[in-house]
């Protein structure tokens, strides 16, 4: 319990740090977002009046204060793009992310840590070899080409998958049913998912494999094999329960990694998510929505990093600060 | 009908080096209610002996001779599954780094249940109460039971292992170095707890250790053994009073007595040979001070010279 009111606060003041470098950030780049709105034929008080408007006529330190406080209140201010509050635009983005993102995790998780297992007790073979090279040219890879060879080959050649986007607006119009909606969103899914899951694997893979050939030279792996346990449950209950433990904490890095991914990846496969979101709103100099943006990516991690504190002291009882 | 017997076993690893005839012929029996200890320099092959027994061997070792007989029956000959059926239940072992022995992300309780329910079938309550039965037979608090390894000391998980070791009301449990990693007085405190065991329970061991000072105190009976043989085998006492073998001889000069004068210890010249090398000649040759010609040339035989007394010499049987 101590460990976990520990970990919250540490995160809330990382969080505020975050904050304070992003507010420094967006002041330090050149020019402010009145910008937008001045032209050089307006008089000086027009130009004083748009920039109060802003608050960028008072103090910094007031200026920090005003930001903290709106951003506590959930109000990160209109877009300048959209035209609508911020917090509406990147609310669906972040949900089209998720809808990406989380299962292709999960799922570039599951088959990394399964392969690494199956490895490390195969020790030696030919399939050991096979996904090894398998994983790290996969691994290798630049997204976004693997991308356009997959739309290329997939979408254009055969046809089989939509070329990019996260819908066909024909199928969601009024009278659509619930499963049709579905059915053409997963149809959407598949190509990007398979992409992340491709590129993803290998890194839980070689940690899972690693750390598994570790815990298999283990002294108490000698012990329940002494105990007449089935190899089954010696390389599952044991083994691989131990050997999870630091693909635990690769899982929250590659979190933070693949945010990268996701821009890139968004981008290719023409996904409305946040990455590209958050491009776009610097490209158009939409300060809100890229403020928005960077608090809500950092916030993401800073989340995800939580949870893997508190699962690695479930997984692991040693673990108690 | 002897608990445990192996007839001149033999076992090898394959390293890079060559073929290292880790056991090369090595005979041995242990009677209901014996402790017998194997007592030799690290390398000499006691610990490939108990994994042998298990067959928990590592993948590049083979075992291509001899019999391990449990109750009359050739453990070699099994299949995987009944193997594993005889583990723990019939054969338990307590391991040489108790302080690893445990899995870090269980209770140790529950590790003690695992080995139960494996072989038994038994309710949850059934299984907890013989854990606080058998935590309690070596010492510890059954209240302990549901903490982690971590939170014991190096001398309550020793216990535990050896709590453990006993859960299944085991025929024979081979001990390798139980005692080797502990301070010389929690070590005597163990030693205390497994000998009131061993009376109470009529136990059959088999206590390896490089230790001869802990072997005597425990065993009732000796092997020797040296460079992958086993030399020497018979009672505690008449090892101690007459070795036959010159190796034991000179392992019996290599430490200090209390009692009686104070002595020059003298130690055996030399140095153990590799055991990647194959002559055919007795392994102690080359340090031997008793030598014969033949020694060099034809390994010696590992015969009963005197009532449940053995010995693998050529000088020794001449003497007599």
């Amino acid at each position: 319990m101590g460990y976990l009111v520990n970990r919250l606060i540490m995160t809330v003041i990382t969080l505020f740090v975050i904050l304070t470098v992003t507010f420094t950030m967006f002041r330090l780049m050149p020019g402010d977002p009145s910008v937008f709105f001045i032209s050089p034929q307006m008089s000086t008080e027009t130009i004083a009046r748009i920039k109060a408007q802003f608050g960028l006529d008072q103090p910094i330190h007031k200026q920090f204060t005003n930001y903290l406080g709106s951003i506590l209140h959930g109000n990160f201010g209109h877009s300048f793009f959209y035209k609508r509050p911020v917090l509406e635009v990147i609310g669906e983005r972040l949900l089209n992310t998720i809808v990406l993102f989380l299962p292709a995790a999960i799922i570039s998780y599951l088959v990394g840590v399964g392969l690494g297992r199956y490895m490390a007790w195969k020790r030696g073979g030919t399939s050991e070899r096979v996904l090894i090279f398998t994983g790290l040219s996969f691994w290798t890879f630049f997204v976004p080409w693997l991308g356009l060879l997959m739309i290329w080959v997939l979408s254009y050649k055969f046809g089989l998958f939509p070329v990019g986007g996260m819908i066909t607006p024909d199928k969601w119009l009024p009278g659509s049913t619930l499963l049709g909606r579905a059915l053409d969103l997963l149809h959407h899914l598949v190509s990007p998912l398979v992409c992340y899951v491709l590129t993803w694997f290998a890194g839980n893979m070689l940690i899972m494999r690693n750390s598994m050939l570790e815990t298999i030279g283990e002294d108490y792996i000698l012990t329940v094999r002494a105990k007449g346990l089935s190899e089954r449950k010696i390389r599952n209950k044991h083994a691989a329960r131990n050997a999870i433990l630091p693909v635990v904490t690769a899982f929250s890095m590659s979190i933070a990694y693949s945010i990268g991914g996701c821009v890139l990846l968004e981008t290719v496969f023409s996904w409305p998510g946040i990455g590209r979101t958050m491009v776009d709103s610097v490209l158009l100099r939409d300060y809100p929505l890229a403020q928005a943006s960077f608090i809500l990516i950092a916030t993401v991690v800073l989340v995800a990093n939580l949870i893997t504190d508190i699962l690695y002291a479930y997984l692991d009882p040693r673990i108690r600060y | 009908m002897a608990v445990l017997e192996l007839k001149s076993l033999e076992m090898s690893y394959k390293t890079q080096e060559g073929t290292v005839r880790a056991i090369d012929g090595a005979s041995l029996r242990v009677e209901k209610g014996d402790t017998v200890g194997i007592v030799g320099e690290s390398g000499c092959g006691k610990t490939s002996i108990g994994l042998s027994i298990l067959r928990l061997l590592p993948p590049n070792a083979t075992i291509h001779g001899g019999q391990i007989l449990f109750k009359g029956q050739n453990l070699l000959s099994l299949s995987g599954k009944d193997m594993r059926r005889i583990r723990w239940k019939n054969i338990s072992m307590i391991f040489q780094a108790a302080m690893n022995a445990l899995d870090p992300v269980y209770r140790v309780g529950d590790q003690l249940i695992e080995a139960l329910v494996e072989h038994q079938n038994l309710t949850k309550k059934q299984a907890s109460d013989k854990m606080e039965a058998v935590f309690q037979l070596v010492g510890l608090d059954p209240g302990r039971a549901r903490n982690y390894p971590h939170e014991y000391s190096g001398g309550m998980k020793q216990r535990a292992i050896i709590a453990m070791s006993l859960i299944c009301d085991p025929d024979i449990i081979i001990a390798d170095e139980a005692t080797t990693a502990l301070d010389v007085l929690v070590q005597d405190r163990i030693l205390a707890s497994i000998e009131k065991i061993k009376a109470e329970f009529s136990m059959t061991m088999l206590y390896i250790s490089h230790d001869i000072a802990v072997i005597s105190e425990v065993c009732n009976k000796i092997a020797v053994m040296y460079a992958g043989n086993i030399v020497e085998h018979g009672d505690t006492m008449s090892l101690f009073k007459a070795p036959l073998h010159p190796y034991t001889q000179g392992l019996m000069h290599s430490f200090p007595k209390i009692h009686g004068k104070l002595e020059r210890l003298e130690g055996i010249p030399g140095e153990p040979p590799r055991l990647t090398d194959s002559s055919p000649g007795c392994r102690f040759f080359p340090r031997c001070q008793q030598s014969l010609k033949k020694c060099n040339s034809i390994r010696p035989e590992f015969k009963e010279i005197e009532e449940n007394h053995w010995v693998a010499c050529h000088a020794t049987r001449r003497s007599l």
